[in-house]
């Protein structure tokens, strides 16, 4: 097979049900992909990037049908045999997926799932012997050292290990085209950057296409050459990486860098796009991007604009670029450039503090261990004051923010709750009221922490009513909703009629019904796509200067901890390793796992490019 | 005991929960067949008897003495598998009940294994072409199969194949292997529509659940062969729920058996034990009953072990096992 020409899609459109009531999920979607070349295809949740991704390799779903032109070396894919299709799978085009704890065969060893496709010279199966060498070699070309792994089932494996064993899986058979599917997203902090230098390396070492298909444009900067930039199903952007940080051509890409939080720097206001992304089936006729879009004129709404090419390799399908190109590139500069906001440094008086906590969880079955989920871990939150607590999934983060509200009673040690000692003894009904107007939480998903039976209003009402006034339930109910940015007739809306960040709204809304001063707020927006986390950080921090709240604001995310903290704890394996202003703690890391966590976030040591070091001014 | 293997720890504790089991029940069977008016010297010597004669026979049987000694002789016998006499027959029970055994356990497992090939294959099929004509006829004759009662099917076949066209006989065991054989063609097919239905749909909705899952699709991206992805990928995780049905429907069928034993006139365990129970035999009775229990204990024995087999997530930690 020649492979020297790379993959070319054209025209590529995915649709689900049958004509006439078919609903374009993707539509005209074109890209190439040179031998060797990374690109990436950037895109929120609902552009339909997975899914073309999909289209490409014949694994749609039953429902969904996939049309247009597949070309992959001097193959039109959409032309071949099922059959012969289904050959290049594995051996040509190979494909990562997301979430490494579904992504392999639970109940198969590590070993097994690497070598069962693999043939000797005579097209037979390797015997036990070779398949042994074989798989420890493959774990060792993606950096898994230890041979005993090849014995090893997927959940006795970390996120990591279990990602880099499903990378060694799609690569078994040496293919050209390698294609991920957000392959860091499920990951620990400190892991995606070592998968993002895993493929790369192997990228290099093996001649190997890259795909990467990501909703972060950080991590497309910081892996591949080209990037596409999908919105509602349509690519609306094409361009070298580098020129699209420095000079985006496209309101919506824009918007993304901007609503990007910077990890090196504390921003005035983070810039947000209005609305959220419609769903297949509710997308407007002309540009998809009109209704959000603040540089929209009538003319956008009529038709969809082409994708032009405005410089050779870079093309958007807005139709204004050439008035509003400059006014683009300006904000983006501005943005780059924007001053650094120093926090208020002051001593507030103490609101919550633990110290000494040790929290141990019981051993689960007759044959486990106990788990210490914390150990004497000092902590204090002042009033008014917002403070981050980060550390990777198992360091303790959620169980001390547990703790705070009641959730969770710590083994040992002390906690106080606005002078309230709560750990180690039972709590009369009063101190329990008290704590619960003092602290409350807002938890990371808010699709399953809103019950989906009720209404808006009858959820944040029954908070209310916990707070003990009936009066005036719903003039307090229509207040909470203007406080998060919602409009009153949202009150009679369920839950499933709203976008993730209007139900994000909502739970914080509950969680401000009582008048807290102190809103836990566990990884609140790591669930949500940039456009819409910009737009929560800033009702965040407004909701903190109109009420003086305090946060306690736990999260894998240093950039999030820079925009939104004054100061931050960073917990490891249950203990604090490192505490201190916020600014200090991430510019110049004193502990070696912070500096681990620093270092791991992708292009955070590359600064913007301007437009005069590409010499495109 | 010391076991250090987690699973011969489990398999060991296991054993032991079942013998408790097993002598629970007995000492339940043995007390109700007691403690219940009018015992067994009635049916022993007849409507006529006197009360001297019906003396002697409670007196040589020994159902005069206290109840915990004549359980105690029961049991120092039944380990010995001696069950004494059938009272009606005179017969050993357990020659009576070897006997038996050579009609319903092929009848039994012939049907199970039936069950087990036909409605993992056809369910998985119907997976595979959800929605589909197949599909729909599948379930259809599923939804059929699972609402008629065993005898009420046996009613149908036996009226349909045995009278109206005489391919199969319709009553009786037969004699030697190839004459039993073809006596219980129709009973098998009797029980396995029953069961078959049930372990279509639960294998037709779990490989439809786990054909969604990513590991598959990743298998079908790296381009594994159809057979790996059907076999490991598949039905190696839908295992677990179709190996609990299977138990499920392996003990469904002794009862079922009873029925389609009675209807089509063999003489299997099923029979001997309805008709010792109209007769009050009670060593047949408890013999009976101690055989069924003992199955039960080991159908479910068999299932938990066997999810050690399939699952090494349940290997690794077995007190999380259904105990």
């Amino acid at each position: 097979m020649d492979i020297t020409g790379g993959l070319h899609v054209r025209g590529l459109n995915v649709t689900a049900g049958e004509p006439p009531a078919a609903v374009a999920i993707a539509s005209g979607i074109t890209f190439d992909v040179r031998p060797g070349e990374a690109i990436a295809i950037v895109g929120e949740s609902g552009s339909g990037k997975s899914l073309t991704a999909k289209a490409v390799l014949d694994l749609l779903p039953g429902n969904l049908r996939a049309g247009g032109e597949i070309v992959y070396g001097d193959h039109d894919l959409g032309q071949l045999p099922a059959r012969e299709r289904r050959r290049l799978l594995g051996r040509e085009l190979a494909l990562v997926m997301q979430d490494p704890f579904t992504m392999l065969n639970p109940v198969e060893r590590v070993g097994a799932q690497i070598t069962e496709p693999l043939e000797d010279e005579h097209g037979r199966r390797l015997d036990r012997a070779r398949r042994r060498q074989e798989a420890e070699q493959r774990l060792r070309e993606v950096g898994i050292t230890d041979p005993a792994v090849v014995e090893r089932y997927p959940f006795e494996l970390s996120g990591g290990m279990r990602q880099r064993v499903g990378i060694a899986c799609a690569i078994a058979q040496r293919p050209h085209l390698l294609i991920a599917d957000e392959p860091t997203t499920a990951l620990d902090v400190t892991t995606p950057h070592e998968i993002l230098e895993l493929l790369g390396g192997l990228r290099r070492t093996r001649d190997m296409a890259l795909v990467l298909i990501t909703h972060d444009l950080r991590v497309a900067f910081s892996v591949c050459d080209r990037v596409y930039v999908m919105y509602a199903g349509s690519v609306v952007e094409a361009a070298p990486a580098g020129e699209l940080s420095a000079a985006p051509r496209h309101p919506y890409s824009l918007g993304l860098l901007l609503a990007d939080p910077p990890v090196d720097r504390r921003v005035e206001r983070l810039v947000g796009i209005l609305g959220s992304v419609p769903v297949p089936g509710g997308r407007p006729t002309g540009c998809p991007f009109a209704p959000r879009c603040t540089f929209a004129q009538p003319a956008c709404v009529s038709a969809l604009p082409e994708l032009v090419e405005i410089a050779p390799g870079h093309a958007t399908r807005c139709r204004r670029i050439d008035e509003i190109g400059d006014e683009l590139a300006r904000r983006r500069r501005e943005q780059a450039a924007s001053a650094v906001i120093a926090p208020a440094d002051v001593a507030p008086a103490p609101l919550v503090a633990a110290s000494g906590v040790r929290k141990v969880f019981a051993a689960r079955g007759r044959h486990g261990l106990p788990t210490v989920a914390l150990d004497g871990v000092d902590v204090h939150v002042g009033e008014g004051e917002s403070v981050g607590l980060v550390g990777e999934s198992g360091s303790g983060k959620t169980t001390l923010g547990r703790i705070f509200v009641g959730l969770e009673h710590a083994s040992a040690g002390s906690v106080a709750i606005d002078g309230v000692e709560v750990a180690g003894r039972r709590l009369t009904r009063a101190d329990r009221e008290a704590v619960r107007r003092t602290v409350q939480m807002a938890f990371q998903d808010p699709y399953s922490s809103l019950n989906p039976a009720r209404t808006v209003g009858a959820t944040i009402a029954e908070a209310v009513r916990l707070a003990g006034n009936d009066a005036d339930l719903e003039r307090k109910v229509t207040a909470l909703l203007e406080r998060v940015g919602l409009p009153a007739h949202y009150a009679r809306r369920r839950p499933a009629e709203l976008s993730g960040g209007e139900r994000q709204r909502v739970a914080i809304a509950r969680s401000l019904a009582r008048g807290p001063r102190l809103v836990v707020c566990d990884e609140v927006v790591s669930a949500l796509d940039v456009s819409v986390q910009a737009q929560i950080l800033n009702l965040l921090r407004d909701l903190r200067e109109e009420l003086g709240l305090a946060y306690l604001f736990i999260t894998h995310d240093l950039a999030v901890v820079r925009q939104v903290t004054d100061r931050v704890y960073v917990l490891c394996r249950g203990e604090v390793v490192e505490e201190g202003p916020t600014a200090r703690v991430l510019d110049d890391p004193l502990h070696e796992y912070t500096q681990r966590l620093v270092a791991s976030v992708p292009g955070a040591t590359e600064p913007v490019p301007l437009l005069e070091d590409l010499g495109l001014t | 005991m010391t076991f250090r293997h987690p699973v011969l720890q489990f398999t060991a504790r296991r054993l032991l929960a079942a013998a408790l089991v097993v002598l629970a029940v007995s000492a339940l069977t043995f007390s109700f067949i007691h403690l219940a008016p009018g015992g067994p010297e009635q049916t022993i010597a007849g409507r006529f008897a006197t009360p001297e004669q019906l003396e002697g026979i409670r007196d040589s049987y020994g159902l005069d003495d206290p109840l915990p000694a004549q359980y105690a002789d029961y049991l120092v016998h039944a380990v010995r598998l001696d069950f004494g006499n059938s009272i009606s027959t005179r017969e050993p029970v357990v020659t009576a009940m070897q006997d038996r055994l050579g009609v319903t356990a092929p009848l039994i497992l012939g049907s199970f294994v039936l069950i087990c090939i036909l409605g993992t294959g056809l369910g998985t099929l119907a997976a595979y072409r959800k929605g589909s004509g197949l599909d729909r006829f599948l379930v259809g004759v599923a939804v059929t199969g699972a609402s008629a009662p065993a005898f009420a099917t046996a009613i149908i076949l036996v009226f349909v194949f045995g009278v109206q066209l005489g391919w199969f006989p319709t009553f009786g065991d037969g004699e030697g292997l190839a004459d039993r054989a073809r006596h219980l063609v129709l009973p098998v097919i009797a029980l396995t529509l029953v069961g078959v239905a049930s372990m279509l749909k639960i294998t037709r909705a779990r490989v439809a659940q786990v054909l969604q899952e990513d590991h598959v699709t990743f298998a079908r991206a790296r381009g594994l062969r159809p057979s790996y992805i059907v076999g490991r990928s598949v039905l190696r995780n839908a295992g677990i729920q179709v190996v609990t049905q299977s138990g499920v429907i392996l003990l469904a069928l002794v009862a079922g058996g009873v029925l389609v034993e009675v209807t089509f006139g063999l003489n299997g365990v099923g029979a001997l034990f309805i008709k010792a129970i109209e007769a009050r035999d009670i060593p047949v009775i408890q013999a009976v009953s101690l055989l069924i229990t003992l199955f039960i204990v080991l159908v479910n024995l068999a299932v938990d072990l066997l999810y050690f087999a399939l699952d090494p997530r349940v290997r690794a930690q077995p007190a999380g096992a259904r105990a």
